[in-house]
Order: C-alpha cells, then structure tokens, then sequence
C-alpha cells in the first residue's frame, strides 16, 4: 500500500532504520527480562534468608507446628482478604474474557455491514495478544 | 514467632513477586487496550455519521485506524525500556517512514472540514496520551530505575543547552522530540496495522 520507487539510497538507508529498530527491541526485550528475573532471583534470595534464619534452631515440623499454633485470627482475616482479591481479579478477568468472546464476533459482523473493508487488530476472540505476535 | 514471620514473608515476597511482575503488566495492557478500543469505536461513530468530510473511504480515517490497530495488536511491546532504547538508537537518524506519515496526516486532514481536522487530531492527541501512559504505569518496577535514568536524561539535555547558550530552545527541543516519537511509533504502529489488515 505504501509502495514507492525507491532509489538504492532510500533502501539502504531504510534498511538501516530498520536495523536500528530492530536491535532497539532486541536490547528492550534483554534489558526487560534480566530487570524481571533479576528480581526473582533477589526476592528468592530474601525468602531463603528468612527461611535460612531458622536453620539449626527447629525441624520442618517445629516450624510447621509453631506456625499454626502462633497464627491469630487477624492473620487469618489478612491472608483471607489477600487470597480473597486475588481470586475476585482472576474471577473476574476471566468473566472479561468470557464477555469479550460473545460480544467480538456480534459486533465485527454489525460493523462489517456498515463498513466492508473495516481492518482488525488481529487480537485473539477474547481480547488477548495473538500468538504470533509474542515476542 | 520468628516461625511465622519467616514463612508469611516468603509467601508474601512469592505473591508480590506475581503481582507486579505478571499480573499488574497483564492489567495495564487489558486497560491500554480497551483505551485504544474506545477511541476506535469513537473514529467509527464519526466516519459513520458521515460528517466534516470523514466517511469510512476517508483516507484519514483509514490511516488513524490503521494506526489503532497497530497499538492495539503489539501493545505488548510498548514500554518504558523499548521507547528510552529506541530513542536512543534512533538519536541523530532520519527515520524516513516518520516524515511520510505526518505528510500524509497533514495531507488527510486537509481533505476534511477544520472541525473534523480537529476531531481526528484529538483523537490521535489521546492515543499518544494513553500510549505515554501505558509506557510509564505498565511497569512499576522498571519506574524505580527508570526515573533516576529520565532525570539522568533530562540532566544531560540541560547541560548540554546550556553549554550551547540555548536555554531557550529546551522547550522547543523537548517539543521537538516528543513530536519525532510520537510520529515514528504512529508510522510503526500503522505499518503494522496495515499488515494486520
């Protein structure tokens, strides 16, 4: 569509613009996955040092059995209302997903009629990032 | 008690580690999207009430929904990190797709009435909007490094101003570059969205 009579020039030096683009989203796509297992790794490490902090001082067991007796009913509350969210926002994204899936295909096919040649953006039929277009 | 504090910190650290890294992305991508599919259907409404010159053959229109759907389909590779990198690479470039995109904007706008012109530019003002707004939210734990490296980057463009005796042009420089990325992810994003199409 954006067809042009390019000189060797034009194409070279596009090409490399592309290079460049491409080389940017290699270094973003590096850069981004270090940063997000970095922080596993360093979160791993402070939940070994809490759990490393008990060696020698109890068995499993111990733990285990210290653990229940010491849980108040406040802690209970906390980790009720923390599992209870997490299950709400899963719950209810797939509630969207599910909403998404019975209303695209009505509502391509009205705009359709309206306008023939209407273009997609190719997501997937609940709304989520084609397969083919992950990195 | 010390028990319970090791175990509680290493499902909390567990479930923090989730929340921010995979689910908050996840979040903010869904949101993006349904921003950029609010717009899409505002742009349809328009050309649909066949006003101000803009009907759906309307090259205008095809273009800013070409470049929706280019958000839309690889929003998930919009970031901080991806925009500070290509800015970067691309310091110094011509970046020839960019130039012809805002041509052909300006172009399209002319065939249309100032009132439509308008329209389709707020339009495209709050898809650039929305898109910065992407960038920064959708990664929290990036925002931590990536503050000290923007004002490390605003720094060096105020120094380097103001070694240049050019205090002044710092708006129109800082003008000038927001308005150089913004047409190079426009021309991006509507390549890709004329490939999806």
């Amino acid at each position: 569509m954006t067809k042009s009579n390019k000189t060797k020039a034009d194409l070279v030096a596009e090409n490399r613009v592309l290079r460049r683009i491409d080389s940017a989203n290699g270094w973003a796509s590096v850069l981004r996955t270090a940063i997000k297992w970095g922080g596993m790794v360093g979160e791993a490490r402070y939940a070994w040092l809490a759990v490393d902090s008990l060696a020698g001082q109890s068995t499993v067991a111990d733990i285990g059995l210290k653990f229940l007796a010491e849980v108040g009913v406040s802690d209970v509350l906390a980790w009720l209302l923390a599992g209870g969210a997490v299950v709400f926002g899963l719950v209810q994204k797939k509630l969207r997903g599910d909403t998404i899936q019975r209303l695209s295909g009505r509502i391509q096919q009205l705009e359709q009629q309206i306008d023939p040649r209407r273009t997609s953006s190719h997501l997937t039929v609940r709304g989520q990032t084609n397969p083919v277009d992950r990195e | 008690m010390q028990a319970m504090l090791a175990l509680s910190s290493v499902i909390s650290l567990a479930g923090l580690a989730w929340l921010l890294l995979w689910l908050w992305r996840d979040y903010c991508i869904d949101a993006y999207r349904q921003r950029l599919f609010a717009l899409r259907d505002e742009l349809f409404d328009l050309a649909s009430a066949s006003a101000h010159g803009l009907s759906f053959p309307s090259p205008a229109y095809a273009q800013l929904r070409a470049t929706l759907n280019g958000l839309i389909r690889f929003s998930s590779k919009v970031d901080l990190v991806a925009i500070g990198i290509l800015s970067l690479r691309m310091r110094g470039m011509a970046y020839r797709p960019a130039a012809e995109f805002d041509a052909r904007w300006a172009r399209n706008l002319g065939r249309l009435d100032a009132e439509g012109g308008a329209r389709l530019e707020s339009l495209r003002q709050r898809m650039h909007l929305a898109t910065a707004h992407f960038a920064i939210v959708s990664v929290p734990h990036l925002l931590v490094l990536g503050v000290p490296i923007l004002l490390a980057f605003v720094g060096a463009v105020l120094v380097r101003a103001v070694l240049h005796s050019a205090v002044r042009a710092v708006p129109a420089r800082l003008s000038a570059l927001r308005a150089r990325m913004e047409s190079m992810y426009d021309a991006a994003a509507f390549d890709e969205g004329l490939s999806a199409a």
